[in-house]
């Protein structure tokens, strides 16, 4: 028999929205370090290679995104949001909105020192990257922690 | 979390509730488990609306459920 009160005293495991969070996490931080690591080698003499690069991490995000969402949700239903869960997407998109500032600065210097197009572009690629990583860690962090 | 300074009897009446899970209080208010557990662990200070439907299913007035430590004086340094 099933000690009901013991049952409902356990902080509770990982949620299927903590789950796909740590999903996007990972699938960003992979997928983008290589596309990063790649651009970097190749430079702006190979713009058009590295389009191609780009074109194919995104296609592959989104592919393993829904692979893995599929296969979190079979063995773990989705909860429904509540009010916690939009305080908390709230309080991390605050904190990904200071990255992203500063990463539009830091876009506006490589724009004003004339790296040009494919530089100015890769940066303003880098500030989103950055400033969606850390959304997600604020989240997974709202989530342990509180908010 | 540091900033929570609502503090609540949640557990307590929920065991003298016929010993109710956090499942079935966060059912009958209408958030997630999770929620209620945050709540209860002092990590998440609920709304005005979800305080009030938790002290309802608990069938409890309010300031029963839930009471605010004040930043300048808390309970323990008024005694």
């Amino acid at each position: 028999m099933t000690n009901k009160a013991d049952t409902s005293e356990g902080r509770p495991g990982l949620t299927f929205h903590e789950k796909s969070l740590w999903i996007s996490l990972l699938a960003t931080i992979v997928l983008f370090s290589y596309y990063f690591w790649r651009a970097f080698s190749i430079g702006s003499a190979g713009a058009g290679h590295v389009g191609v690069l780009f074109v194919e991490v995104v296609i592959l995000a989104i592919v393993i995104q829904i692979v893995c969402h599929i296969a979190v949700a079979i063995y773990k239903r989705p909860e429904r949001t509540d009010e916690r869960d939009r305080r908390i997407a709230l309080a991390a998109t605050r904190n990904s909105y200071y990255v992203l500032a500063v990463g539009a600065w830091c876009v506006l210097g490589v724009a004003v020192m004339s790296f040009g197009t494919y530089w100015i572009a890769n940066a303003l690629l880098l500030a989103l990257v950055v400033a969606d990583l850390s959304r997600l860690g604020s989240e997974l962090v709202y989530y342990r922690r509180g908010v | 979390m540091a900033g929570c300074r609502v503090r609540n009897n949640i557990r307590e009446f929920r065991f003298g509730a016929g010993e109710m899970t956090q499942q079935e209080l966060a059912d009958r208010v209408g958030v997630t488990r999770q929620t209620i557990n945050a709540i209860e662990g002092e990590k998440y200070s609920p709304t005005l609306e979800v305080a009030f439907d938790i002290a309802s299913a608990l069938k409890q007035p309010l300031d029963r459920v839930f009471h605010y430590v004040s930043k300048a004086k808390s309970p323990a340094q008024s005694k």
